[in-house]
């Protein structure tokens, strides 16, 4: 495939970054009172949008997903490849010992298949359970009114007395034996996306390294093909977290792991129907494990989901696009397919001249007499 | 509550960087600074061990700086100090490392450090408390439903 | 805050284009001095290469243990390491990776220091890639001093199979001079005999 040299095209490629710009900044026309996007505007009062950026963009650095947004005028996809294209430019310092998600400083903590869970169940911020009806309240909303919310939440909520630790559902129906044993600790080094190429039988580490920064829409369009009888997997969500997690390295003095941080992360643990296991032992519920930064449930889920139906698919042969490796981990990528799709629309000039030559030539062939 | 040296980065940064950028300036002006691991910014590999099977894999990359060098006092003394921090900023590394040599070895100064720690450990405690907030004012308890039929919506 | 200049990001952005420069015009040599600011032109080039994603290997124990944690290269051995640092005042005494015909690129880059790079009573003629056409009737002269007649013994062994090989790079306290495996070296003066 040629492109054609852009020759004549650098006049109207600067005119469209300064008329998109003018856009950008069009609300400040005969408006004294506008002013820009604030950073912190958009980490806060458009969280999952920010969540969706840094998720796809697959580097935990929220201020720069809110920047992203800004630029891009709210186009997540480009936001996305904006924030990758920013961590091609870091070097890699280390990696983190495998960390415990059980130690989340949880903000919510849900599970559909029990009612009483060790430390109990936790809505936190959600609206699963609000009306969909628009807030036309907000239309108009005074920043004194704004400013009087979070202020009058945080003085009428109670002191809190929470159990220290909340152990994990899967746990407790493991040790009842209802789920697989875990294997042997293995030494193996996870599989690197960011240095290694997808090539085809990939472990499983490959594979969540790549749902987990997988575009949301398109996960959840695989695993709803899935749920809805394109797959197997009839799935209840065991548990969903939502919270904190300390990210710990050695110190580089003491060698005792060390707090550096903390990321927002989604978690999603879902029990899937049972089967028999290969040697013909106890049947047991089949896991699905989805994982994602930021709070971004509908993603962890999905994920899960495809990481059940994808375990299926290996080791039974997928039965359905969901279930085959090859066609969800290569086509769930926001810039690739973004990208892909988008360079469809960069000059093609030489390779469609020849099209159109080849075109003419064969109907005029089919013209002549017989 | 003694704030451990494995929590020190997590108090510290609670505070505004420029106030560390100071305090560490002040702290190593009588010093002399040696370089052992060089102020960098770079990125981290999350590694996670998945709900499932407990298998190992990547979830994705955070901004990290780090730095380690050590500290010698006009009297012979000496300090070793290192950070790694979620940042993407190699001058924060450095001075959160000062503060952590100056603090580990008692350096003059390191009252002042011990008290940021202590006033950036409450900040981050508050931080805790309103997420506890959070959960305990959305707990659910099934208690209050009594002996009423069940509600089980499937699908 | 004592710091030595080659690690500083100028600095290491000089010595990598003069590198640059030495490999695609192998045999012209190359001074850091106005960079160096004291250190060896080998620590510099160090300096400028390694991080935490490279593999060095030290069989003549030039490193001390505070170098290893200011270059952050990882630790490997001559059989596998990218990059090979050495005396080349010494015989080499190991095998270094040469590559494989899928990743010819992956065979070594040794790093040789010695007694002075551009002149000296080894006389080297060399021809190939970046070389012919250009200089006295496309050749190119490099005098060399203090470099054991093994080195390029074994090159012409290890380069043999190309595009199989390894690429050297000469240095002195402050001069630099590239010898990739696509340049053929004959030697009109050799101190030993």
């Amino acid at each position: 495939m040629s492109y054609v040299a852009i020759k004549g095209g650098g006049h109207a490629i600067a005119g469209a970054a300064a008329v998109t710009e003018y856009l950008r900044t069009e609300e400040g026309l005969g408006n004294p009172a506008a002013e820009p996007l604030a950073i912190d505007t958009i980490l806060h009062q458009l969280r999952h949008l920010v969540d969706r950026v840094v998720s796809e963009g697959g580097v935990y650095h929220p201020q720069f997903a809110a920047l992203a947004i800004k630029q891009s005028l709210g186009d997540t996809l480009e936001a996305a490849f904006a924030l990758r294209a920013w961590r091609s430019t870091r070097p890699r310092l280390s990696a983190t010992p495998p960390l415990d998600t059980s130690r989340m400083r949880l903000i919510r903590r849900i599970s559909s298949a029990f009612k009483d869970i060790p430390g109990g169940q936790m809505l936190g911020p959600t609206p699963d359970y609000a009306l969909r009806l628009l807030r036309l309240e907000l239309m108009d909303e005074s920043p004194e009114a704004f400013r009087a919310v979070a202020r009058d939440w945080l003085e009428s909520c109670p002191e809190a007395q929470l159990p220290d630790s909340f152990p994990k559902v899967l746990d407790a129906l493991r040790a009842e034996g209802l789920l697989p044993p875990l294997g042997a600790a293995r030494d193996e080094t996870p599989f690197d996306i960011t240095r290694e190429p997808l090539v085809f039988p990939v472990p499983r580490s490959a594979a969540l390294s790549t749902l987990a920064r997988a575009e949301t829409g398109s996960l959840l369009a695989i695993a709803y093909s899935n749920m809805r009888g394109y797959g197997d997997v009839h799935p209840t969500v065991a548990e969903l977290r939502v919270g904190y997690l300390p990210v710990l390295l050695p110190h580089p003095v003491t060698g005792e792991l060390t707090e550096a941080g903390e990321v927002l992360m989604t978690e999603c643990e879902v029990v899937a129907m049972y089967a028999a296991d290969e040697a013909g032992g106890k049947p047991m519920f089949t896991v699905g494990y989805g994982v994602c930064f930021g709070h971004n449930e509908v993603k962890a889920i999905s994920m899960a989901i495809l990481d059940r139906a994808l375990q299926k698919g290996m080791q039974d042969g997928p039965e359905n696009p969901s279930e085959d490796p090859e066609f969800v981990l290569l086509h769930v990528d926001g810039v690739d397919s973004m990208g892909f799709a988008s360079h469809y629309k960069m000059p093609h000039y030489v390779t469609f001249q020849s099209d159109l030559d080849r075109l003419r030539t064969t109907q005029q062939k089919s013209g002549e007499p017989a | 509550m003694v704030t451990e040296r494995n929590n020190w980065i997590r108090a510290l940064t609670a505070h505004p960087v420029p106030d560390l950028h100071a305090l560490a300036e002040r702290l190593a002006a009588g010093c002399e600074v040696r370089l052992s691991r060089l102020p960098q910014a770079g990125l981290g590999l999350l590694q996670l061990a998945d709900g499932a099977f407990h298998e190992a894999y990547y979830l994705g990359e955070f901004p990290l700086s780090t730095c380690s060098l050590e500290l010698t006092l006009a009297d012979g003394r000496r300090a070793e100090g290192g950070a790694q921090v979620m940042a993407d900023d190699a001058a924060l590394a450095r001075s959160l490392a000062i503060l952590d040599a100056v603090l580990a070895a008692r350096l003059p100064g390191w009252e002042t450090v011990s008290g940021q720690v202590q006033s950036g450990a409450a900040l981050r405690d508050e931080e805790d408390s309103r997420r506890c907030a959070m959960l305990a004012a959305t707990r659910v308890d099934f208690a209050l439903l009594g002996n009423a039929g069940e509600d089980d919506d499937e699908d | 805050m004592k710091t030595e200049r080659i690690w500083q990001a100028d600095t290491q952005q000089r010595v990598f284009r003069e590198l640059v420069e030495a490999f695609s015009r192998p045999g012209t040599v190359h001074d850091l001095t106005d960079w160096l600011a004291g250190s060896p032109a080998q620590r510099a080039v160090l300096a400028s290469l390694m991080d935490g994603e490279t593999t060095l290997a030290d069989p003549h124990a030039r490193l001390g243990a505070a170098d290893w944690s200011l270059l952050q290269a990882r630790r490997g051995t001559t059989e596998s390491a990218r990059y090979v640092v050495a005396d080349g005042r010494r015989a080499p005494g190991f095998q270094p990776v040469l590559g494989t015909l899928e990743s010819p690129e992956s065979g070594a880059t040794l790093l040789i220091e010695v007694a002075a790079v551009g002149s000296g009573p080894l006389a080297l003629e060399l021809a190939g890639p970046g070389i012919d056409g250009l200089g006295i009737d496309g050749r190119r002269e490099l005098r060399l001093d203090g470099l054991h007649p093994d080195w390029l013994l074994r090159r012409a062994d290890w380069s043999a199979g190309f595009p199989l090989g390894v690429d050297m790079l000469l240095t002195d306290a402050t001069r630099i001079v590239a010898l990739p495996r696509t340049t053929r070296v004959t030697i009109t003066e050799n101190p030993l005999t």
